[in-house]
């Protein structure tokens, strides 16, 4: 039996958390202003295309000389000056992908470069010149039958130039000319040609740690992709290896395994040799950062500092494809997204840094009745908004519409179901720069600022201008078809720039080809993706694609210049407004502290300056000091 | 952290880990069993010797049987108090254990606290040593200031260089180290039989308290010497009969500047000959008591709580000889001397037939206790160290031609006494014993103590035998005076530091050589400083009998020896040049704590520090590493397959050459030494003198060149002005070819 007082209570305490629970989702779902773009902010106080940095001697259409200050005497310390790092010199087809790459890099590591379309050439132009600080050589180039070509290379590197094969000359040439073979420090060459079974990659070079490229269990074989097959040559004393082949045979000593990346020393400068097709495009430049902070007892150089995972043709809001989804799933493709897909998104990136964009496709199919639902548009939006997760506009679409008519389309929806929200992303997939300069144009898309494209293999070009205003930033892989290959490249990207960015076509989902794409069967790639890449960069920050934009902005207009007096380097920049960041290698140091900035440590070796200032002073420090010592005074 | 306090750390930690074995655990189990048996400094010698004796017999026991390892050895230390508890509560056992385990239980069911627990236990303890202290310590206050004060001044004397110079003060350490380290696998006598007694105490510390060999043979020195001191003093107050005169003895032993360095130097290093010496006196000590027992002749004995103090002296007589001949043969010749001088002194009672047999019985045993587990070994096939045919060598080439062991000065010496000899030979006996002394050779007699015992004072010298002569006759007149017991300790005492006075002297004298020539003077010197504190002692008797005046006399005469000690020069402590330079000792002391848990890594130095790291990485001989790349083709590799290779170079390369090594080094590594051929002898040799200077010449250069080639990964670890220690971190997939060419690869 209650007593009346106590129903009163019960009643009391029940309408309190009702009214509670209520209020709360009431006054949630009233402050969600998920009908505007929370990161539509102008664009006008970030730098445009005008701002960027562009190497003196692309710019001024001829080769410059900078003065070298190499070390100078102050205050009784040795002071090393960063200019001389500044002059590169490519040797190679101008228009060639290998110079492209080097030319690339040259610009985002903000040096200087001259291209050179052979050594003869080369020779002949700088004569007298000042020393570059490295030679980037394509193989090609060189007359490897001209004694004169390889000795002018040898006095090159005895006068403190560093060359950085970028391919090797065919074996014949390094088997006959025992001058060529010192100069790459080749012991010998074993075999013109040997099939390895994976590839090795060393810790300390590429950031991301070492790395096994080798499909041990059966389920890895679709991952292989790397070149297995390349000459297997034998090391010099002197050299340092970075990357190997597996062999498939056991019993070969690991010392004797086929070489892929290695450098010789010879005191006064280093010969680095690259043993295949490696330095295009983002992979290149990797490597050619990972080089330089080899060469340097420290390198400093801008980074992007942004991770970002795109979800391509994510939300579907039309109940598409029907058949197809009930035979999979037994539900529509809405449900298949919200129920199934997000869930496991969600939870799966909740560990990791990682930005989201999610580029909404309001349809796939504009040739189908089935209409977007305005409903499922604002629980996404809302959603989104709570989670910090961008919505952007994907340029997905299975009918064969013309671009133009599908966003206008989609500014019919956009414009019925949320008016005020304007996309400042846009996902255009393999569209042509042309094609998406004319997207643009689109009144749905007026306010992007950044648009989001597919990497194209060997374009080291991964974020640029693609106008005046509008950057372009390239995914560099597809999260559900993970390869070594492209694992290489997500490492060699985060090395050069400190930039990550992975699509997940998600249009398979809705549209599968075969039981393939299921998200069984996606799912395992999706996780392979993402348990690789979640840990491994974990020391950059996550963006979503217009977060990334404003920092890719920074990156291109932004020059600096480092100088280190003892334990002290200065750092000094220059083009660009706002916090920029820098990635900062080592050898045996580590950071004790940044005036003007922050740091945090992205592994051994490896830290991520953050300056907020023009100037930061970033204080170093022995990585590991000893913890006994002897007292002063005693011998 | 400062190595310094690191030392200091170490060195209190060995100690009290030492003593706890060595003198708390036997005290706790004996104490009850010896309550008001004889007087402190007796029952101090038995409880340190039966410790000794128990932890070195424990480790041969175990190591014998393949079974030593730390609990073994920590069952092995408490299984007499083990024994004893069941003994004693045989009946009760049950119920005690009971009671521990529910103790146990409720600890571990958190029913009762730690802090309980421990509280509980406090207050037991009080209870059990409440004012005990207090009351036995009132009367001796000023023996516990002074030998506090003897304490402390060992400690200055000796502790400095071991908190300083942090590597072995000998160069046979290295070699001790590593049959120490193969015990750690059950495998004593790892090079041949030897005397193991040290071996054994030191491996004890290193597996029961888990400290590392290396750190053990760096400063167990200090706590050796100190008790080295403490048994000369225990010794003195047994034999004394004023209070402090044993004091006059231990204080010019540790102050004066009157003795030559040769006396002290091996107190710089944990050796076994000295850990040896802690066990003489105290035989000693038992011997005379032993004899000293007269109601023994009337076959009735004292008993004290079920034991016969006479059979309890001849134990630990036994004890202590086995011990001496477990440590070192010399300690055991010196030992045996010792015993002569103490035959002499109470042949009244020694040759009666009671007291021969018992006593020589007692020093079979002990003999053959010690012999035992060499002879386990030798019988089990372990052929006889090295060392030990060089002793039997020493011994009888002595004997043949006696004193020919130290330079041209012995030569002459040896040559014209042979002479002499020769000319004696058709002599009787009494003329050639006269002829032994002739004015010539006398005076060669003084110089040669003057040059091995005494610092260039021939007076000294007078002084030391005339003291000898002195304490001999005071002897005699005390056995006039009916005191025959004293006067035989003051004979026996002059009588044995008369042998070696002569035995140090044996090449002038035609007699055999039974120790190496330059071990006399440590031996001596700790002899004769009781011979001058007995004298005292007499002389003081001699002028009064009333306790507290020959107190105050006693007190008299120590402040005079302070004074007189002050004034004849007061020795100031020195440092010895280690044999490793502090560096690489810190720098090992930091490779072995940066890499507690990996084994991956190596030491590319001279050949001490193999020994040092104890198996907890590797080691790569220098003089391999450069040989390897004497002459440098495409086809050379030198490869260490480790994570991390350490490289230590001496920039001022050791001398590593005299005994001592007391010369402090000067020359630079340089490119006249690098220019020099490289040492092709084996062992040792490449690593010693100039072929030292020339290797770490080579090194240095290597080291230099390598750098070049690999600036960012050829690290420098530690670096001074005189050492440098470089370290490089490789991948263990691609190891660097450390064959290159430095430059003077080929010189020779």
């Amino acid at each position: 039996m209650v007593s009346r007082r106590n129903y009163f209570t019960i009643m009391i305490l029940m309408i309190v958390v009702f009214f509670l629970c209520m209020t709360f989702n009431t006054l949630k779902d009233t402050w969600n202003d998920y009908e505007v773009n929370p990161y539509s902010e102008t664009a006008e106080n970030y730098p445009s295309k005008v701002n960027i940095y562009i190497p003196e001697s692309i710019r001024l259409g001829k080769a410059v000389g900078r003065k070298a200050e190499v070390k100078m005497a102050e205050n009784g310390e040795v002071r090393i000056g960063a200019a001389t790092r500044r002059r590169v010199i490519g040797i190679g087809d101008t228009k060639g992908t290998l110079m492209q790459t080097a030319a690339q890099w040259v610009t985002y590591s903000k040096r200087d470069i001259g291209i050179y379309e052979s050594l003869a050439v080369y020779q002949k132009k700088e004569k007298g010149g000042e020393q570059p600080e490295m030679l980037l050589i394509d193989s090609e180039s060189v007359n490897w039958k001209k004694a004169g070509e390889v000795t002018f290379l040898r006095d090159c590197v005895d006068q403190g130039t560093h060359l950085i094969f970028c391919n090797l000359p065919d074996v014949s040439v390094i088997r006959k000319n025992r001058e060529v073979r010192e100069l790459l420090g080749i012991r010998e060459v074993r075999e013109d040609e040997y099939t390895v079974d994976g590839i090795h990659l060393y810790a300390g070079f590429l950031l991301g740690g070492e790395t096994y490229y080798q499909a041990v269990e059966e389920e890895d074989q679709g991952y292989q992709d790397m070149e297995l097959r390349f000459p297997w040559y034998q090391l010099a004393s002197g050299t340092k290896v970075y990357m190997k082949g597996i062999p498939e045979d056991e019993s070969i000593d690991t010392e004797d395994h086929p070489v892929v990346i290695w450098r010789k020393s010879f005191g006064s400068a280093y010969v680095f040799a690259v043993n295949g097709g490696y330095m295009e495009g983002v992979t290149g430049l990797g490597l050619l950062s990972a080089m330089s902070a080899e060469i340097y007892s420290y390198e400093i150089y801008p980074a992007v500092n942004a991770q970002s995972m795109v979800f391509e043709g994510f939300p579907g809001l039309a109940d598409e494809n029907r058949k197809k989804m009930d035979e999979l799933y037994s539900r529509s493709v809405k449900q298949v997204f919200q129920e199934i897909v997000w869930p496991y998104v969600g939870m799966s990136l909740q560990d990791y840094p990682h930005g989201i964009t999610c580029m909404m496709a309001p349809q796939y199919d504009y040739r189908d009745k089935n209409e977007p639902s305005e409903e499922q548009l604002r629980y996404y939006l809302k959603m989104f908004h709570e989670q910090a997760v961008e919505t952007g506009l994907s340029a997905a679409n299975v009918s064969e519409l013309a671009m133009s008519e599908k966003l206008a389309l989609d500014q019919a929806f956009m414009q019925e179901a949320a008016g005020a929200y304007d996309f400042t992303s846009f996902y255009a997939g393999g569209m042509t720069e042309k094609e998406m300069e004319e997207a643009l144009r689109m009144r749905i898309l007026g306010s992007v600022m950044t648009v989001v494209a597919d990497y194209e293999e060997e374009d080291a070009e991964v974020v640029k201008f693609l106008t005046e205003d509008v950057t372009k930033q390239s995914t560099l892989g597809e999260g559900l078809a993970y390869t070594y290959k492209g694992d290489l490249l997500m490492k060699s990207a985060a090395t050069a720039l400190g930039y990550s960015n992975i699509s997940f076509d998600m249009t398979r989902v809705a549209y599968p080809d075969s039981l393939e794409d299921s998200w069984e069967n996606l799912s395992r790639d999706y996780a392979k993706t993402v348990d690789s890449f979640g840990p491994a960069f974990d020391g950059f920050d996550g963006t979503t694609a217009t977060e990334c934009d404003v920092r890719i902005r920074r990156f291109l207009a932004l020059d600096y210049t480092d100088s280190r007096t003892g334990s002290v380097i200065r750092l000094e920049t220059e083009g660009g407004s706002g916090t920029v960041w820098f990635i900062l290698r080592t050898h045996n140091e580590s950071v004790e502290s940044v005036e003007g900035g922050n740091f945090k440590k992205l592994e051994d070796g490896a830290y991520l300056i953050e300056v907020e200032d023009r100037e930061a002073v970033i204080r170093m420090e022995p990585a590991d000091e000893r913890y006994y010592v002897m007292p002063p005074g005693v011998r | 952290m400062s190595m310094t306090m690191l030392t200091v750390l170490q060195a209190t930690g060995v100690s009290a880990a030492y003593l706890a074995v060595t003198l708390l655990l036997p005290f706790l189990f004996l104490h009850k069993k010896l309550h008001g048996f004889a007087n402190v400094p007796i029952r101090f010698m038995i409880y340190f010797m039966a410790g000794n004796f128990y932890v070195m017999n424990l480790v041969f026991l175990l190591e014998l049987l393949h079974l030593s390892f730390r609990l073994t050895l920590i069952l092995g230390t408490f299984a007499p108090f083990i024994a004893e508890f069941v003994r004693k509560h045989k009946g009760s056992f049950r119920l005690y254990l009971e009671r521990g385990i529910e103790k146990l239980s409720l600890l571990a069911g958190k029913e009762m606290g730690r802090k309980t627990f421990l509280m509980k236990l406090g207050v037991k303890l009080k209870k059990m040593s409440s004012g005990r202290m207090g009351m036995k310590m009132s009367g001796h206050w000023m023996d516990v200031l002074l030998t506090g004060a003897v304490i402390v001044l060992v400690l200055y004397m000796y502790g400095l260089n071991t908190i300083h110079v942090y590597g072995y003060c000998a160069s046979d350490i290295v070699l001790h180290n590593h049959w120490i380290n193969e015990m750690n696998s059950n495998h004593i006598f790892a090079d041949g039989v030897y005397p193991f007694g040290f071996h054994c105490v030191a491996y004890y510390l290193h597996a029961v308290f888990a400290i590392p060999v290396y750190v053990v043979l760096r400063v167990f020195c200090l706590v050796q010497t100190v008790m080295i001191h403490l048994m000369l003093l225990a010794f003195l107050k047994t034999v004394c009969r004023a209070r402090y005169t044993p004091y006059i003895g231990t204080v010019v032993y540790i102050l004066s500047d009157v003795f030559y360095q040769y006396a002290y130097y091996r107190y710089y290093a944990s050796l076994p000959q000295e850990f040896g010496m802690l066990f003489i006196l105290p035989a000693a000590c038992f011997a005379v008591a032993f004899l000293r027992e007269r109601d023994f002749t009337a076959a009735v004995g004292r008993e004290e709580k079920g034991l016969k103090a006479v059979n309890l002296y001849l134990i630990m007589f036994a004890a202590c000889i086995s011990m001496t001949l477990a440590a070192h043969f010399y300690d055991t010749i010196i030992a045996g001397l010792l015993c002569v001088g103490i035959g002499a002194g109470f042949c009244f009672r020694c040759f009666r037939w009671r007291y021969l047999k018992r006593i020589v019985a007692a020093g079979i045993a002990g003999l053959m206790i010690a012999v035992l587990p060499m002879a386990a070994a030798y019988v089990m096939g372990t052929p006889l160290q090295g060392s030990l045919n060089w002793g039997m060598a020493m011994l009888s080439s002595g004997s043949q031609d006696s004193g020919s062991t130290d330079g041209k000065d012995a030569d002459d010496g040896g040559k014209e006494a042979e002479k002499a000899d020769e000319e004696n030979a058709s002599k009787g006996f009494l003329a050639r014993a006269a002829g032994m002394f002739t004015p010539k050779k006398t005076a060669r007699i003084l110089e040669r103590i003057d040059y091995y015992v005494m610092n260039d004072n021939i007076m000294a010298v007078k002084i030391l035998l005339g003291s000898i002569a002195v304490a001999f006759l005071l002897g005699l007149l005390w056995m006039l005076f009916r005191k025959a017991e004293y006067g035989a300790v003051l004979i026996s005492l002059s009588i044995f530091t008369g042998l070696l006075a002569m035995l140090q002297v044996s090449e002038v004298l035609g007699l055999p050589q039974l120790i190496e020539v330059t071990r006399y003077p440590v031996y001596l010197v700790y002899g004769i400083v009781a011979v001058w504190s007995l004298c005292l002692d007499a002389v003081i008797l001699s002028l009064c009998r009333w306790p507290k005046a020959m107190n105050v006399l006693s007190m008299a005469g120590l402040i005079a020896a302070c004074v007189v000690v002050a004034e004849t020069g007061v020795r100031s402590p020195r440092y010895i040049t280690a044999y490793e330079t502090n560096e690489a000792v810190t720098c090992l002391t930091d490779i072995l704590r940066d890499n507690r848990d990996n084994v991956s890594w190596t030491i590319c130095s001279a050949n001490d520090e193999r020994q040092m790291i104890g198996g907890k990485g590797y080691h790569y001989e220098m003089i391999t590493f450069l040989r390897k790349m004497k002459s440098v083709n495409k086809d050379t590799a030198v490869t260490i397959p480790t994570d991390t290779v350490y490289f230590f170079i001496e920039k001022v390369p050791l001398y590593y050459r005299d005994y001592i090594n007391s010369e402090i080094p000067e020359r630079k590594v340089s490119s006249a030494g690098a220019s020099k051929p490289l040492s092709d002898k084996g062992g040792i040799l490449p690593y010693i003198e100039d072929a030292r200077w020339v290797t770490m010449s080579h090194m240095y250069y290597w080291a230099q060149a390598f750098k070049e080639l690999y600036p960012n990964e050829m690290e420098v670890y530690m670096e001074t002005d005189r050492f440098v220690c470089y370290r490089l971190r490789q991948n263990g997939y691609s190891l660097y070819n450390f064959a290159i060419d430095y430059g003077y690869n080929g010189n020779d």
